[in-house]
């Protein structure tokens, strides 16, 4: 019992370092990304990680999607094709 | 006996001392019992007393105000910083100095906070259907204070997105809710 508490508090400690490190990259990234693109042109790419999220969730955790799910999706795509474009 | 003191004997001034250590209960009590008694003002209930206690500044739906408006910022902050400041290899000294760039980072970290410090009263799907306007405002902020051109087909692919964002607010706010 004692053991796998330990073990487990270890294993929560390792997600939250990768997490860490993730956004860490994911921040550098973004810097570079600003360097060569306008704020505005960029910023809308941002809501994509949310059709990332869904999409992992349907995919990874099951889990179902909504039709304000898909509505909210369908509009991020169009959105972010219509920034893309200009 | 847990939390009794009789080292060297219970009325030695040590003991007396560590006792409130020991059983930090009995000294609670007795301490807010004295209280009772020093003065005879009928006790306020306690939500009364923490709103009293708020200033305004610490109104949920200001922070959450002050959230999205600080995230807006740190886009800016750091457009700026990297615009103005960055050096092109990334270990050259003047850019651990870059301020713009700190400044986005302490506003995103600001954000944070308030963000979740406005999530402990405002309900979630409110909350998440006001964080949409942050592509609007970022949009805005840097119309305004970066100067870019924003084309008409840019502004209705940020709108978009927004409303895009807007509908994901449900499902999104149901989702945490279950966490």
């Amino acid at each position: 019992m004692a053991d796998h508490s330990k073990s487990s508090a270890s294993r929560r400690k390792l997600d939250l370092a990768g997490g860490v490190l993730v956004m860490t990259v994911s921040f550098f990234t973004w810097l570079s990304l600003l360097h060569r693109f306008d704020l505005s042109y960029l910023y809308p790419f941002e809501g994509l990680d949310r059709v990332l999220l869904a999409f992992a969730a349907w995919l990874i955790l099951k889990e179902k999607m909504s039709r304000d799910l898909w509505i909210g999706l369908i509009l991020i795509c169009l959105g972010t094709a219509f920034v893309a474009g200009s | 006996m847990k939390g009794n003191c009789n080292f060297p004997k219970p009325s030695h001034p040590f003991c007396k001392r560590i006792s409130g250590f020991l059983n930090p209960e009995s000294a609670m009590s007795k301490a807010t019992s004295n209280q009772t008694k020093s003065d005879n003002v009928p006790a306020e209930s306690e939500d009364e007393a923490r709103r009293k206690r708020k200033s305004p500044f610490l109104h949920p739906y200001l922070q959450l105000f002050i959230s999205i408006i600080l995230t807006a910022a740190s886009q800016i902050f750091l457009k700026i910083g990297v615009d103005a400041q960055l050096v092109s290899p990334w270990y050259t000294i003047s850019n651990f100095f870059a301020y713009w760039i700190w400044l986005g980072i302490l506003a995103v970290i600001g954000s944070l906070f308030s963000w979740l410090y406005a999530l402990k009263s405002v309900p979630l799907i409110i909350a998440f259907n006001l964080a949409a306007t942050n592509h609007i405002m970022v949009a805005v902020g840097s119309r305004l204070f970066l100067g870019e051109a924003i084309s008409s087909r840019r502004w209705i692919g940020v709108f978009l997105v927004a409303v895009g964002v807007f509908f994901i607010a449900r499902p999104a706010a149901r989702a945490e809710e279950k966490l």
